[in-house]
C-alpha cells in the first residue's frame, strides 16, 4: 500500500501543487494588501482604523477555504483520471496489484489532499480569531450557528462536487471533465432547487437550505460509492 | 527439439498453488466475444509446463485478447481457462506473481526513473531477485537514474522485459514485444529472453509478427485466425511435415482435387503451387498418379511462408 501511496501522490503531485498554488492566492493577496496598508500610513499605527494580521489571516483563510470547494472538483477529476490520460494505467493493470488496493490509495490521497487542506485553513481561521478577541467586527463571525451552518453548507458543497468528479474520473479518462462534472453538479443541483422552488411557489428559505445539504450529501456519497463500484469492475483500458 | 520440462523448481514456492499441473496454460472451448462478433471462438490450448509456445497470427486474430483472457484483465463470455493452475478470472494477484508480461506498448510511468519503476515493482513481487535484476540491468546498459520519458523505445522495452523477469516469473507472457523496435535492439531483447529460457526453463507465450524470432525461440507453435486456432504443434514438427509442392501442369490440362491436407493452394497457368500440411514422399506419389502433371519439385519452406499459406488458405475459404 505505501508503494501505491507514494506512486498516486507522485502521479498527482503537480496538481496538488497547482491546487496548493491556488489556495495560497488569498494569503498572498491579503499580505500584499496588509504591507500596503502599512506603508500607506507610514507606520502610524492605529489599532482602531488599521486592519490587524489576524484580521488579514483571517479573511485570507476564509476565502482559501471558499476556493477549496472548486479545488476538491480538481483532485476529485484527477484521481483516476490522471492515470489514464498518459495510459498509465495499463501498465499497474497487468501488476499483482488488486483494484481494491489501488483505488483505496487513490481514495485516501484524494480524500486526504482535500482534508488537509481544509484543516490547515480553518486551524488559521481559527487560530486568529482565538487570538483576535477583542474584535468587535468579528464577534458575529464566531457565533456558533453561523459557523456550524457554514460548516454544513460548505462540507455539503465540497461532498457534491468531490463524489460527483470522484464518479466521472472512474469513468472517463478526462481529469478536466470530471472536475467540471464535479463544479458543474453544484450549479445543477442549485439551479434545479431555485427551479422548483420558483415553479412551487415561494417556501422557508430554511426547507430549500435542508434539500440542498441533503441532495448535495446524499448525491456526492453516492457518486463516490458508484465510482469505486464501477472501477473495482471496469476493465483497463 | 520439442520437450516437455519436468526439472523440479528449487525456488521458493510458498505462494504457488498448483503449478506442478502438467499444463501452464489451458484453456477449453475460451470464448470472447464484443457484442455479436467473437474475438476468441472456442478456443482449446494446452501449453505444457516449460515450453516456448509461439502465438502468431495476423492483426485482429485474436491473440491479445486471448492474452488479456488469460492475464485476468479481460472477463471470458464462455469457456474455462487455467493458468498455472489458477483461473484468471479469480485471484488474479496471486497469478500474477507468477507471471511475467511484456505488453506490445509500454505504459510505464513517464516521469518515473528507472530505479523507480525497478523499486515500485520490487515492492509489488515477493520473489522478486535483486541480482537477476541487477544483472539485466546491466546487460541492457540501463541507466537507473534516466527516467521513462527520457528513454528510447527500444530501452523502455528492456525496462519492461526487467520488470517482467527479475521476479523469476514461472510463467512469461510477451505479447508483440519486439514490435517497432530496431533489428539490433530486438536482437537484445531476445538475449534476455532466451537467458530467461536457458537459465530458469520457463514456460513462455510468445505472441510475435516477427516470425524469424518466433521460429528461434519456440518450441510450439500455434496459428490463430479469426479467434480460431488453426494449428497447434510443436515448430519442427509444423516445419518438416509443411511443404510447399510445384507442379508444373502439361499444357491444356487443368488440375484434379489437391491432396489431402492442402492447406492453400494457386494456379498460375500451368504451374501449380500447393501447401500441405502433413507432407509424406507419398504425397509427391499421389499427386503424379492423380494428376496430369509433367515435373514435381518440393521446396522447404519457413515459418513466415507456413504462416502466410495457413492465412491465405484459410481466407480463400472463407
Amino acid at each position: 500500500m505505501r508503494a501505491l501511496l507514494w506512486k498516486d501522490y507522485r502521479q498527482n503531485r503537480k496538481m496538488l501543487i497547482a491546487v496548493g498554488v491556488f489556495l495560497l492566492i488569498p494569503y498572498a493577496i491579503a499580505i500584499i494588501a496588509g504591507t500596503v496598508e502599512r506603508l500607506r500610513l507610514h507606520g502610524e499605527y492605529d489599532s482602531y482604523t488599521t486592519v490587524s494580521w489576524n484580521q488579514v489571516f483571517f479573511g485570507a483563510s476564509l476565502w482559501s477555504l471558499i476556493l477549496l470547494v472548486p479545488a476538491c472538483g480538481f483532485i476529485g477529476g484527477n484521481a483516476v483520471a490522471g492515470e489514464r490520460v498518459d495510459r498509465s494505467a495499463e501498465f499497474t493493470a497487468y501488476l499483482p496489484i488488486s483494484r481494491r488496493s489501488a483505488i483505496i490509495s487513490k481514495a485516501l490521497l484524494a480524500i486526504g489532499a482535500c482534508v488537509v487542506a481544509a484543516l490547515v485553513n480553518a486551524g488559521i481561521a481559527y487560530v486568529t480569531t482565538g487570538w483576535w478577541l477583542l474584535a468587535e467586527e468579528v464577534r458575529e463571525l464566531r457565533d456558533v450557528r453561523m459557523i456550524g451552518e457554514a460548516v454544513w453548507f460548505g462540507g455539503a458543497t465540497v461532498v457534491l462536487i468531490f463524489g460527483i468528479s470522484w464518479l466521472v474520473s472512474t469513468l472517463t479518462n478526462s481529469p478536466p471533465i470530471s472536475a467540471a462534472s464535479g463544479i458543474g453538479s453544484v450549479v445543477l443541483v442549485a439551479g434545479t432547487l431555485a427551479l422548483v422552488d420558483y415553479i412551487g411557489g415561494a417556501r422557508e428559505p430554511i426547507t430549500l437550505e435542508g434539500w440542498y445539504a441533503g441532495l448535495c450529501f446524499v448525491l456526492g456519497i453516492l457518486g463516490f460509492a458508484f465510482g469505486i463500484v464501477y472501477y473495482l469492475r471496469r476493465v483497463e483500458p | 527439439m520439442y520437450a516437455v520440462n519436468n526439472t523440479p523448481n528449487t525456488r521458493d514456492r510458498s505462494m504457488t498453488t498448483d503449478t506442478d499441473c502438467a499444463f501452464a496454460i489451458e484453456t477449453e472451448r475460451l470464448t470472447k466475444r464484443f457484442s455479436d462478433k467473437a474475438a476468441v471462438d472456442d478456443l482449446t490450448l494446452q501449453i505444457p509446463v516449460g515450453c516456448v509456445y509461439g502465438f502468431i497470427g495476423p492483426n485482429g486474430a485474436g491473440k491479445s485478447t486471448t492474452i488479456r483472457m488469460l492475464m485476468g484483465v479481460l472477463r471470458r463470455s464462455g469457456g474455462e481457462a487455467s493458468v498455472l493452475g489458477f483461473d484468471p478470472g479469480e485471484r488474479r494477484e496471486a497469478m500474477r506473481q507468477q507471471i511475467g508480461y511484456v505488453p506490445e506498448l509500454h505504459f510505464i510511468y513517464r516521469w518515473m526513473r528507472v530505479r523507480d519503476v525497478i523499486r515500485f515493482c520490487r515492492s509489488l513481487y515477493a520473489t522478486w531477485n535483486d541480482q537477476v535484476c541487477a544483472d539485466l540491468m546491466k546487460m541492457f546498459e540501463l541507466d537507473e537514474k534516466k527516467r521513462v520519458k527520457e528513454l528510447s523505445k527500444g530501452m523502455v522495452a528492456k525496462l519492461s522485459l526487467i520488470v517482467a523477469i527479475a521476479h523469476e516469473p514461472e510463467l512469461l507472457i510477451l505479447d508483440e514485444p519486439t514490435s517497432g523496435l530496431d533489428p539490433l535492439v530486438r536482437e537484445e531483447f531476445l538475449d534476455g529472453v532466451l537467458r530467461t529460457i536457458c537459465e530458469r526453463q520457463k514456460t513462455v507465450l510468445f505472441s510475435s509478427h516477427t516470425l524469424s524470432d518466433v521460429q528461434r525461440l519456440a518450441d510450439r507453435v500455434g496459428i490463430i485466425h479469426e479467434g480460431r486456432l488453426l494449428t497447434d504443434c510443436p515448430t519442427d514438427e509444423l516445419l518438416t511435415g509443411t511443404k510447399r509442392i510445384r507442379a508444373v501442369l502439361r499444357d491444356g490440362c487443368a488440375p484434379g482435387e489437391p491432396p489431402e491436407g492442402t492447406v492453400w493452394q494457386r494456379l498460375d497457368r500451368r504451374e501449380w503451387l500447393l501447401t500441405v500440411r502433413g507432407f509424406t514422399p507419398a504425397v509427391v506419389e499421389r499427386l503424379r498418379a492423380e494428376n496430369p502433371v509433367e515435373h514435381v519439385e518440393v521446396i522447404d519452406i519457413g515459418l513466415e511462408d507456413v504462416f502466410k499459406d495457413f492465412i491465405r488458405g484459410r481466407r480463400v475459404l472463407a
